[in-house]
């Protein structure tokens, strides 16, 4: 019987949560890309001393459809491509020039070239949404202020 | 009838006694349920600005979200309002020079972007929550 006298105890929750250390960040490497199609390459006349290409009326007077002289590089063309060369053709040489003569590469259409372009985005997309919820779970946790919690208890 | 009285008294003052021992038990339970009241209030005032602050950082994490989903249908779109295909056909020198600096520029993004995170351990750094 009586009045029973109650004892207060209070004590601080703490909540230690160790942050990990965050991951070395990606380094990448870049890949060429080599775009190929039969359109003809420009070969430009070769340079003088001013940075000019000069260019000349053709030596044996040669007339184009309207009737005009045809122009020729006076100092000739940069590159000793046949007329015709196209970026297929310069692509193809290439490759056989690094292959001591074999045709070798990795070809990829326009249309897979456009779902490579939209994975990359994708995987993108997803390491910064999964980095947000990272930085997001680190500002709740990290904490600057004890929880308080009561608790009381008859004698 | 003296006897009475006295009895009387006797009873008066064991009662009187009873209940100020009781009163002083009450008021110190009285005291500590106040102190306890305000210990309760001052971790519910904590809990309740971890809430808000988890709502902020929530709220933060949903728009930059909408703003990443953004960003990655905005370069999607070139691919939607060209026709590469027919680009690269055409001028494939200049489509070639711009897949390369695209490529690059995306693996760049991307490594930068990992950059934000790992700095995050870094006390100096603008992102870590701590400064």
């Amino acid at each position: 019987m009586g009045t029973k006298q109650i004892e207060v105890s209070s004590k601080p929750i703490e909540i230690d949560i160790i942050q990990p250390a965050m991951p070395r960040n990606i380094d990448l490497k870049d890949p060429k890309w080599h775009v190929v199609s039969s359109a003809k390459i420009v070969n430009p006349c070769v340079k003088d001393s001013e940075g000019k290409r000069p260019k000349m009326d053709h030596p044996e007077g040669l007339l184009n459809d309207k009737g005009k002289v045809i122009r020729v590089c006076a100092l000739g063309k940069e590159n000793d491509w046949p007329d015709g060369y196209t970026y297929l053709d310069k692509f193809l040489d290439e490759v056989k020039k690094k292959n001591s003569g074999d045709v070798v590469f990795f070809a990829i259409t326009t249309e897979d070239y456009e779902l490579m372009a939209y994975n990359m985005q994708e995987l993108r997309r997803y390491i910064r949404e999964v980095q947000e919820v990272i930085v997001y779970y680190r500002n709740v946790t990290i904490n600057d202020k004890e929880a308080v919690g009561a608790e009381v208890i008859k004698k | 009838m003296q006897q009475f009285f006295i009895a009387i008294i006797v009873i008066l003052g064991i009662a009187s006694w009873w209940l100020y021992s009781e009163n002083q038990v009450l008021t110190m339970n009285n005291m500590q349920l106040e102190n306890s009241i305000k210990q309760q209030e001052e971790a519910i005032a904590v809990m309740k600005e971890s809430y808000e602050k988890q709502g902020k950082a929530l709220n933060q994490l949903t728009s930059r979200n909408a703003q990443i989903e953004a960003e990655m249908n905005g370069y999607l779109d070139i691919f939607r309002r060209h026709n590469l295909n027919k680009l690269a056909i055409a001028k494939p020198g200049m489509i070639e020079t711009r897949a390369n600096e695209q490529t690059a520029a995306v693996f760049e993004s991307i490594e930068n972007d990992s950059k934000e995170l790992d700095s995050l351990d870094d006390p100096s750094a603008d992102i870590n929550p701590n400064n």
